[in-house]
């Protein structure tokens, strides 16, 4: 016994290491399953207060582009606006209540507080959470293309898996043949994403637009995802290799929009049914 | 000694705080990120080993790990810098063994004896923080390319920072 104890005394400080190493393994594999605990929420609620302080003084200095882009969002909605159509129906004296006319997406105009593009899993920071009605598993859009999904949700703050994120799944389709498709990443260039699942017989040509599949529930048909860099046809593989630039660098993003599907809940209630009656 | 302990802890809220929202937003043609940081674990005095040093590596790389959603992947990294910070130290020990209180710094020990110290610490550190981040062999070559690329750059930084702080103390 005393042998042991003085083996143990003698290596007390490899065996620490081992310890604690043992300690930071588990919660790097076991991230996913911590997320919820109480720390881990207030850890967040620490670093978000902190991005936000600095991001409130950062902020100014892009003012410029800022106004900018909200100039040519503006232009563009005015270009919709049914003010000055040919005809509109007077709705002063008649009302519709007619669910048509409700949308079903809406959109929560956000701040990036933080955002990484260095890393092999890169994540974003908002300035919503659960108080304005965030939830996990809400899509991250900005005005010229999808950005990410929101992953966790403290009472003021989000994080969302950047579209640079190993994690990231995100189901497309070819603007212009309606081709289905999945984009991932692989780790290395932020400005090449990888596309699969297109099959070799599409005709598809380098500067093809790749939309947003509307398939998920998570974003509407049709965002803007990115346009084909290059493409190559494997031998003896079905699916073509394609790499993809997004259309949003991520590298550069400061406003975002989160996308609230208000009937999310009943497809995937109606998908879930359809699968268990199957089984 | 209660006083050391709070400079201390002031030195790495003011390093960490330049990570996470300075260094960690640099990225050098995608291949280089610097981790400055480290500089807190490699300059700590050559007093703090054993258990003491292994958990201020923990908890420091814990820390930094909250702030860029990585949970145990910064505190693996120093845990491993700190666990092999000894024998380095011991490897490169000058012939008549350290004074005490020293700390292995640019000030103290020279550039020249400092080059060797950091960058093995370094590469080590970032080798780890790597290949834990990419979880797959197969990336061997492009994980070694962005540890020695990352690790020049960090050394860089941290040389750079030395010398401010080589001035500032040679004046009191």
């Amino acid at each position: 016994m005393r042998n042991l104890l003085n083996i143990l005394w003698k290596y007390q400080f490899f065996i620490a290491f081992l310890f604690l190493q043992a300690i930071s393994l588990t919660l790097l594999f076991q991230y996913n399953k911590f997320h919820k605990a109480e720390v881990l929420t207030g850890a967040a609620q620490i670093s978000g207060s902190t991005y936000l302080f600095v991001n409130n003084i950062q902020s100014y200095l892009s003012l410029k582009e800022e106004n900018e882009k909200l100039r040519l969002e503006n232009e563009h909605l005015k270009n919709r606006s049914k003010a000055d159509a040919y005809y509109s129906l007077d709705t002063s004296k008649t009302y519709f209540n007619d669910s048509l006319f409700q949308r079903q997406y809406k959109f929560l105009s956000a701040r990036v507080i933080n955002s990484t593009v260095g890393n092999r899993n890169n994540y974003i920071t908002l300035n919503h959470g659960e108080f304005s009605g965030v939830a996990p598993e809400m899509g991250i859009i900005t005005e010229k293309g999808v950005a990410g999904i929101i992953k966790d949700v403290s009472s003021h703050f989000s994080v969302g898996l950047s579209l640079l994120h190993s994690k990231t799944k995100l189901s497309v389709r070819l603007k212009n043949s309606n081709y289905f498709g999945l984009v991932s990443w692989d780790g290395v260039n932020p400005y090449a994403l990888n596309l699969d699942d297109i099959p070799n017989h599409v005709n598809i040509q380098v500067g093809d637009t790749i939309v947003t599949s509307g398939a998920s529930s998570i974003f509407p048909y049709g965002l803007l995802v990115g346009t084909i860099i290059s493409f190559e046809k494997v031998e003896g593989e079905v699916f073509y290799k394609i790499k993809i630039k997004p259309t949003q660098d991520l590298n550069s993003t400061s406003s975002c929009y989160i996308v609230m599907n208000r009937l999310k809940h009943e497809q995937v209630e109606l998908e879930t049914t359809a699968q268990a009656d199957e089984d | 000694m209660r006083i050391e302990w709070i400079n201390y802890l002031f030195r790495f809220l003011v390093v960490g705080a330049l990570q996470v929202l300075f260094f960690n937003h640099i990225n050098v043609f995608n291949v280089a990120i610097p981790f400055f940081y480290v500089i807190f674990f490699i300059t700590l005095p050559v007093d703090v080993k054993g258990i003491p040093l292994l958990l201020i590596a923990f908890l420091g790389g814990l820390t930094i790990d909250v702030f860029t959603n990585t949970l145990g992947m910064h505190s693996t990294a120093c845990l491993t810098l700190a666990f092999a910070r000894p024998y380095v130290l011991e490897l490169l020990s000058p012939r008549e063994g350290y004074e005490f209180n020293s700390k292995p710094s640019v000030a103290e020990f020279g550039t020249l004896w400092f080059i060797p110290y950091g960058l093995i610490l370094i590469v080590l550190h970032h080798f780890v923080l790597f290949s834990v981040e990419a979880l797959r062999f197969a990336e061997f070559f492009w994980i070694l390319g962005k540890t020695l690329s990352s690790a020049i750059l960090t050394l860089l930084i941290i040389l750079l920072a030395q010398s401010f702080n080589a001035k500032s103390t040679q004046f009191e």
